[in-house]
This record gives C-alpha cells, sequence and structure tokens, in this order.
C-alpha cells in the first residue's frame, strides 16, 4: 500500500537506518552521514540490505518482491546513506508501484 | 598475502580443470605485492573501513596470483579487473596473443576475500562468503522455502547462513544480484558441502560449499549447457586443494 510520507516521517526513517547500521556493524552513529558507503566505509554486504528491506516492508506493510526492489536499484543504484535512504522512501511511497515508469531490466 | 588456499573446479562430465576458487586474508592493505596495481591501492585507500580496504585487495591479489598459478595470466600486470553494471567481475587477460576474458567472482566477509574464476566460455561462476549469524534466519522469510535441503539440520546456527551464501553464489553466477526471486532458486545438498541448485523445476548448477571458524564460502557454476536443461553436464568442484600457506 503506497503512502505519502511527511519530512518528520523521513527524517525518522533515516535515524531508524542509522541506528540500525550502527548496531549491526559496531559504528558509532554519529560516524554515519548520508555520504557514507554502506560497504566501502562501513563494512556492509548485501545481507545488511536484505535484513533492512525486510524489516521496512513488515513495518510498513508492503507487499513487493526482493526482485523488484533489485530492478529498481538498478536504475536508481544503491551505495551510500543518503542513497539507501532515498530507496527506502521510495519503497514506502510508492510500493507496488514502485518500477512503474522504470522499464523492464532482466 | 598471509593465507591463500585455492581449489579446482572440474565439470563431471569431463573432469578436466575448468576453473578454480579459493580464499585469502591480507594482513595489511599494503600486501599483495604485484598481484595489485596502483590504481587498485589508491582506490583502496578511499575506504573509511581497515577490514573493507583488505577485502577488497585480497581479493583482487587473491584472483591474479590463482590465475598466474593455473598459467591462464602469467604476467599479473596484464590481467584487468572490472566490473559490469550489475557488479560481474570482468577478468580481461591481455598479452602477446591477444586479449582474452575469463569469468570470474570476488566476495568478501571480515576481511576474508574470496574469489573464483572459469576459463571455459560455456561456465558461468558465482561465489559468495558470509559470517555464521542470525542475520540470515532474520530475514530467511526473503530466500528459504521448504524446497531447499541440507544434510544439516534447519535448527542448527548455520542452516540459514548457509542456504543464503548458496543462493547468493548462484545469484552471482547467473549474473542477476538483487533481480532475482531467492525463493526460485532451490539448494538440494547431494553429499556433505556438495549441492544442485533448482530452479523452474530443473538443476540449474551446481557448487560446494565450506564451514570453517564461523564463515561459510560456497561457490557455484552454471554451465550454459546445464542452463539450456541438460543434466548430464552437472558441475563439482574438486576434492583436492592446496594447502593454505603464507606468503
Amino acid at each position: 500500500m503506497a503512502r505519502k510520507l511527511t519530512e518528520d516521517d523521513k527524517q525518522r526513517i533515516f535515524e531508524e537506518i542509522r541506528e540500525y547500521l550502527a548496531d549491526e556493524l559496531e559504528i558509532d552513529k554519529e560516524e554515519i552521514t548520508r555520504d557514507t558507503h554502506i560497504i566501502d566505509d562501513l563494512g556492509g554486504d548485501s545481507i545488511i540490505f536484505l535484513e533492512m528491506i525486510e524489516e521496512f516492508k513488515e513495518k510498513y506493510q508492503i507487499n513487493i518482491e526482493v526482485r523488484a526492489i533489485g530492478q529498481y536499484m538498478l536504475k536508481n543504484p544503491v551505495y551510500t546513506v543518503g542513497e539507501t535512504v532515498n530507496a527506502i522512501f521510495d519503497i514506502i511511497e510508492r510500493g507496488d508501484e514502485l518500477l512503474a515508469g522504470l522499464g523492464d531490466d532482466q | 598475502m598471509i593465507c591463500y588456499q585455492t581449489w579446482p573446479l572440474e565439470l563431471s562430465a569431463s573432469e578436466f580443470t575448468v576453473g578454480r576458487w579459493g580464499i585469502c586474508r591480507l594482513e595489511r592493505s599494503q600486501d599483495g605485492g604485484a598481484f595489485l596495481t596502483g590504481p587498485e591501492r589508491e582506490r583502496a585507500e578511499s575506504f573509511r573501513c581497515r577490514l573493507r580496504r583488505a577485502e577488497w585487495l585480497g581479493a583482487r591479489a587473491g584472483l591474479r596470483r590463482m590465475l598466474q598459478e593455473a598459467g591462464i595470466a602469467p604476467r599479473p600486470s596484464e590481467c584487468n579487473i572490472t566490473k559490469d553494471r550489475r557488479g560481474k567481475p570482468l577478468v580481461d587477460i591481455g598479452g602477446a596473443g591477444g586479449a582474452k576474458r575469463v569469468d570470474g567472482s570476488l566476495a568478501h566477509k571480515d576481511g576474508l576475500a574470496g574469489f573464483a574464476a572459469v576459463w571455459d566460455p560455456t561456465v558461468k561462476i558465482g561465489i559468495d562468503l558470509e559470517a555464521v549469524s542470525t542475520k540470515p534466519w532474520r530475514c530467511r522469510r526473503a530466500f528459504a522455502t521448504r524446497g531447499d535441503y541440507l544434510l544439516d539440520s534447519e535448527s542448527s546456527d548455520s542452516y540459514y547462513c548457509v542456504l543464503w551464501c548458496c543462493k547468493e553464489a548462484a545469484s552471482k553466477a547467473l549474473g542477476k544480484g538483487l533481480l532475482i526471486d531467492f525463493r526460485e532458486l532451490v539448494i538440494s545438498e547431494s553429499a556433505s558441502g556438495r549441492f544442485t541448485v533448482g530452479g523452474n523445476g530443473r538443476d540449474l548448477m551446481a557448487g560446494r560449499y565450506l564451514l570453517f571458524d564461523g564463515m561459510v564460502a560456497a561457490v557455484v557454476m552454471m554451465s550454459h549447457a546445464a542452463g539450456c536443461g541438460r543434466r548430464d553436464r552437472s558441475v563439482r568442484t574438486g576434492r583436492g586443494g592446496n594447502r593454505g600457506e603464507e606468503v
């Protein structure tokens, strides 16, 4: 189900993502900015992305396949915390309409 | 390079080695010698994570050294490693005989690097490394199915880590990354550490995994022929491996 996020929602989600990464990767939250590279700077990996996606899918009751998110990420590469945050905003706001307008790229 | 170990990869129908895979760990990002290029060291210096630097460089150094030992790339400096837009490594080997490309795959976790390459043009390869943790269990609904079968019990700590590692290696062999429904890849372990990856009702790929020191490493090969449904051209990884060594 798609929804419109407010600026407060977006700030809260950004903080949730920072806290998640800080906990999982044992890094001081204050070191994590929008420009931080999740793999190269924090030592993250694909399972981190997968778990984050699953957590937000459950929390916001989004019914979307990982494959669809993979297609979205092919068009909108996700390397930094800022890019991840924007992707999560899109996933929550657009839900199963996430791929509309992106074209098919299997 | 303080730890380096590789194993052969063979097609069961022919028994000749079509590739190799291995793991290595660099103690310091300055290690790796002639197996790394200046631009690679520069790029790694931009990483804030020290372990990530060692992993990134270690994967490239290990891959080049393995290709040199296999006689595929006698001069490491002529082995150029780039990535396509989906992140799949492209390994181009230059030299007097002209450039040739081999299919490669890289992985990293907790300072350890994994690398694999096949020089049979009909085969694609994928490798993954994971640390045994509760993370894969927490997101098991995204990739695990009732059709998956490992000899190890589902209640063991490592079950979902092994399953995820095998499926991610398979996704890398397919060159798909997250562009795949991991639940459509069905893992079936036939003998200890040996498994097949099915999809749409037939075996597409075969591979091998290792559990060691709280880590899982999995490698998967897919031959084009097997992908077209020829199950007799299944892939297996060799039993014999070189011993770990220090350089």
